[in-house]
């Protein structure tokens, strides 16, 4: 009955040979026609002259050295984007995996529902709320005074990194929710019975400091402070760190217990890493929160590559930046890869 | 930046030329008439359906409930054919890159009728990809077009286009927000109006409008016009400041429409007819004391387009008078055909006496249009506007 | 399995060992270890909640003038007139059919792609792991641009130009969207699929064969019943992933519209509440077809013996 081992073993061949066509075709020739065109001369009108007939390098050099700027806030707003997620993500997740009980269900369903909305729409969305007419603004502006009367956040780089944060927040999420579920409880109450307690002290001062480190972040990468720290915004910088330090150190010291900080996060750190890369990657290739909600000091490296080959048809700079893009992103991720083994992110074993 | 397409782009001419080159385009006129020229043969003259019509968004007149437009119903009762009407121009650059490559292989675009700025009209037209129009066929057009419009260097003779409408560009405001009535292009640099102030993308209107203003404070001796690429650097320097102050909200195309409701945007660079259109009680446009830009949008039949008779069909339409003056009193733009003041006095004095519409002599006067770069300086311009939107 | 946390013993242990200060502060104490995490997650879920909510509510407003940013009046005129807008109708019904249709190439091409990777061994497969994976760890904007890229070329560059005749990857339309939209789904297909095949039960196979199934019986009567669940799970995630998408089909779409290009580009000049009434009606049906499907499996699963891993 069984066929002969020779054609069996051609089988996995023939399965995967329609699916990784579509994807030589409609993804690696694709990437390999946009190297060419990131090493060419011309535009659309005049054609394009690629290699091996000219070798245009000044697109990548003139292209890193023109958006430098546009590279550091795809960084900057994606990093810390993804360092909000992982604060808000990490909790929600742990409580649903250990605290949801009858609700987890309803509780994860309710982390995936923003994706059943359109993501412009969900952008929209904000726009509506961070407005200057907006309920956000209604509240600490006109309601409890804490701003000016021209005080915006539409248009600044706190709105495009919390539309972002937003976005992605899921992305963070879902993963570090299956590896904390994956957490053998058996081992967190073996912890518990060899006294492993709370942990006030520590728990404070690493969240007391990871808060502090937080808003020092924040305030530089969000520009309410400039590096320099003049006089009037130094003040910000201590009362934020100040704020910082007291909220963290108060979620820190009664969230993080012996056994959390001893079992329970090393156990999860594999998420960790998975769920910051898939936040992280689509965070900063984004272009549309800072299109609806920046300002044009707050474009990213997504706008220019978007502006570049839908407005200005400039194919050669567009598809370099593209290239570099990507390049880096890849290179962090095999990085990463070699670090801690591919299968935990391909998904080889789940 | 190797735009080489930029080599090529050869910028449309001044108003001063236009009216200079008025009198070659009565012969040049005839000429065409006569059918003289290698000119390729149109597709056809027959005027067969459907025409298929690209243009920009609230370009068009519409009935109360918005949900047709009674031009496009009178023009499908005249010739007995359907328009495909779209509107899917949102920006000259945005719908050249998706005619280009087609065009560019001799492929038909799919459109009868495409409506384009006169820099990107002058572009498409001398790269080949635009049919002539054939004069026997838009006599109404060719009757009552402004004198003033004809005459471009790039067709001097309306052989390649006919103009849709014009608009100006100036300052836009919402009186709640700002509380009061904005007069000069310098009160878009008010501090008070910090984070709330937006401009147009490209140089064409930012860099002319904003250039009129340094003129009037003696920082450039020119007009747009006639701006080097120094003067647009002291331009770019000007606004440098204030994009980095982040007083500079945005840089946008028709955009800036959101968001003068939501009070997000309350004083802007805007084009004259969107404002009066956009529904806002409290939206005002101000033609600045420094001087008002102006701009023409033009009516192309690309190359290989299916349903040429059609599109000459609509072109004359339009120049009807009557439907003139329907257009107009809807889109507030300034429109291109002769007599349509009178046609509108006739039942609506208020409207006719509009300077959106109908801009005074005064008026008219203090209007420049967008600077005619030459090629090398278009992308130098464009990297400045390209560095001050940051992207 | 007790499901007691780390938090609930914490502070149990903690009260047992008492803590220094008053009794106030260990009540204050007390009371945080109790609620502290719950708030969290109750603010959080809010958070991710508030931009569905904004939606909903302002596709029963009334704006003044023709952008849908501020609240004005209560209406539910957009309701009763949910497709009237120029193009609104036809994006809709693109974004319609170009999901079904990739993700129905997409679901074939990905379950067999994942069978392959689960139910054999293979010189390669860990290279095939890997590059599944590359399309979902490379940014949307990227896959875009690299598809402009090609389908431009096959009208502009050599070799393709000869090749190709015009009309398949240019003019950009349908084709290409389809194309881009089955390119990006795989790669989700593939990976959710394998998930569930991979708790599954080898020996149900072996058994059938033992009885005198060939393998193609034994795939429809045994495997496919198996993983079916699983190839729902893909299909709708397929179908989700493709019906929201905006990066890559501004890239692919020329001047076609679905529902997205179209808010996209309708947003420059005005937002009607039927933006947000389609955005919602959408949502609804989402939130339907997944209680659903939940209560479906939850019927089916208890026969199925499946487990997620």
């Amino acid at each position: 009955m069984r066929k002969t081992l020779r054609s069996r073993r051609a089988i996995p061949y023939l399965l995967m040979a329609p699916g990784l066509l579509w994807l030589l075709l409609f993804f690696v020739i694709p990437n390999l026609q946009m190297l060419l065109f990131s090493l060419s001369e011309g535009t659309l009108r005049t054609g394009f002259t690629t290699p091996p007939e000219v070798f245009d390098w000044e697109n990548f050099t003139g292209g890193i050295d023109q958006f430098s700027g546009n590279f550091r806030n795809s960084i900057v707003y994606g990093g810390l984007a993804t360092i909000l997620c992982f604060l808000i993500g990490y909790p929600l997740a742990y409580s649903i995996a250990f605290k949801g009980g009858r609700w987890k269900s309803l509780l994860l369903f309710m982390v995936i529902a923003p994706f059943f909305t359109s993501f412009l729409i969900r952008t929209i969305s904000w726009k509506i709320i961070l407005g200057n007419d907006g309920p956000l603004l209604g509240l600490i502006r006109d309601g409890l005074g804490l701003v000016p009367a021209n005080f915006s956040i539409l248009g600044t780089p706190l709105a495009v990194v919390g539309g972002l944060t937003y976005q992605f927040l899921p992305f963070m999420v879902l993963p570090l929710y299956i590896s904390i579920d994956k957490v053998d409880r058996r081992l967190i109450e073996a912890a518990q019975d060899l006294y492993a307690g709370p942990w006030r002290r520590g728990g404070a001062i690493v969240g007391g400091v990871a808060g502090a480190l937080l808003l020092i972040a924040l305030q530089l990468g969000l520009g309410y402070t400039s590096a320099t720290g003049e006089a009037a915004t130094l003040t910000g910088l201590v009362v934020g760190i100040l704020i910082g330090a007291g909220v963290g150190g108060v979620v820190g010291g009664f969230l993080v217990s012996q056994s959390f900080i001893r079992v329970t996060f090393p156990l999860s750190l594999p998420g960790v890493f998975a769920a910051s890369i898939l936040t992280f990657i689509p965070a900063i290739g984004d272009y549309v929160n800072a299109q609806l909600l920046g300002s044009p000091t707050t474009q990213m490296i997504g706008n220019v590559i978007q502006g570049r080959f839908l407005t200005q048809n400039d194919y050669p700079i567009a598809a370099a930046l593209a290239f570099i893009l990507m390049a880096g992103i890849l290179l962090s991720i095999a990085l990463y890869a070699r670090l801690l083994g591919t299968e935990e992110l391909t998904g080889g074993t789940a | 930046m190797n735009d080489l397409d930029s080599l090529i782009r050869k910028a449309p001419v001044t108003r001063r030329v236009f009216i200079q080159g008025t009198t070659l385009a009565g012969v040049a006129g005839f000429l065409a008439a006569c059918g003289a020229g290698s000119s390729p043969k149109p597709t056809s003259d027959a005027i067969t359906g459907p025409l298929n019509f690209a243009n920009w968004p609230a370009y068009i007149d519409l009935t109360e409930d918005e949900s047709s437009s009674p031009t496009l119903t009178d023009f499908k009762a005249k010739y007995g054919i359907e328009v495909n009407y779209k509107e899917d121009i949102e920006a000259n650059e945005d719908f050249y890159a998706t005619l280009a490559p087609l065009l560019g292989a001799g492929l038909d675009s799919g459109w009868d009728i495409i409506v384009l700025t006169d820099y990107m009209a002058a572009r498409v037209v001398r790269a080949g990809w635009i049919e002539e129009i054939n004069a026997a066929n838009t006599p109404t057009a060719h009757a009552n077009i402004r004198d003033e419009l004809k005459g471009l260097a790039w067709d001097p003779d309306m052989k390649m286009h006919f103009p849709w409408q014009s608009g100006a560009t100036g300052v836009g405001y919402n009186l709640k927000s700002t509380g009061r009535d904005l007069t000069k292009v310098d009160d878009l640099f008010d501090p008070a109006f910090k984070g709330k102030v937006t401009m147009l993308t490209g140089y064409a209107d930012t860099f002319s409008l904003v250039g009129l203003l340094l003129k009037a404070k003696g920082d450039i001796s020119k007009l747009p016009a006639d701006m080097s690429y120094e003067d647009a650097q002291k331009v770019h320097d000007f606004i440098k400041p204030y994009v980095d102050s982040g007083h500079v909200r945005k840089f946008t195309g028709n955009e800036y429409l959101q968001d003068f409701g939501s009070g997000d945007t309350w004083a802007a660079m805007v084009w004259s007819g969107d404002l009066a259109s956009s529904g806002g009680e409290d939206d005002r446009f101000a033609f600045p004391v420094e001087g008002t830009i102006i701009w023409t949008d033009n009516m192309l039949i690309p190359k290989g387009a299916k349903h040429k008779g059609a599109a000459e069909a609509m072109i004359d339409f339009v120049y009807d008078v009557k439907n003139a003056a329907r257009l107009a009193a809807w889109i507030y733009y300034i429109s291109p055909v002769k007599g349509v003041a009178d046609e509108i006095a006739k039942t609506d004095a208020v409207l006719a006496a509009n300077e959106l519409l109908f801009p005074s002599a005064a008026t008219a006067k203090n209007m420049f249009p967008q600077p005619a770069l030459e090629d090398a300086d278009d992308i130098k311009w464009a990297d400045l506007a390209s560095n001050l939107e940051g992207a | 399995m007790s499901t007691s946390s780390a938090l609930g013993r914490s502070s149990a242990l903690g009260r047992l060992q008492g803590m220094p200060g008053g009794q106030r502060r260990n009540r204050f104490a007390a009371f945080l270890d109790r609620w502290l995490l719950k708030l969290l997650t109750v603010v959080a879920i809010g958070y991710l909640m508030l931009p569905v909510a904004v939606m909903i509510i302002f596709s029963f407003n009334k704006p003044q003038g023709k952008f849908n940013f501020v609240w004005a009046e209560f209406s539910i005129d957009a309701w009763l007139t949910p497709l009237n807008r120029p193009g609104l109708a036809d994006a809709l019904g693109t974004s319609i059919l170009v999901a079904a249709i990739a993700t129905l190439i997409a679901t074939i091409l990905g379950t067999l792609i994942a069978l392959a990777l689960v139910r054999y061994a293979f010189r390669g497969k860990n290279a095939t792991n890997l590059f599944i994976f590359i399309p979902m760890a490379t940014p949307e904007i990227v896959l875009g641009a690299s598809l402009l890229s090609i389908f431009v070329a096959t009208a502009t560059q050599e070799p393709f130009r000869s090749i190709i005749p015009p009309g398949i990857f240019f003019p950009l339309g349908l084709n290409t969207i389809i194309i881009a939209h089955v390119m990006f789904n795989i790669s989700y297909v593939v990976v959710t699929v394998k998930a569930r095949i991979q708790g599954f039960d080898r020996n149900l196979e072996e058994a059938a064969m033992d009885l005198g199934a060939n393998e193609w019986v034994t795939f429809w009567k045994v495997t496919f019943p198996l993983i079916r669940p699983g190839i729902i799970a893909a299909a709708l995630l397929a179908f989700s992933l493709s019906i929201d998408d905006f990066i890559i089909t501004n890239f692919t779409s020329g001047l076609v519209n679905t529902f997205p290009v179209w808010v996209w580009g309708t947003i420059r000049n005005n937002l009607p509440p039927q933006v947000h009434v389609i955005g919602t009606a959408i949502f609804l049906i989402a939130v339907g077809g997944v209680a659903f499907g939940t209560w479906f499996q939850s019927r089916s699963g208890k026969v199925a013996p499946i487990r997620a891993r």
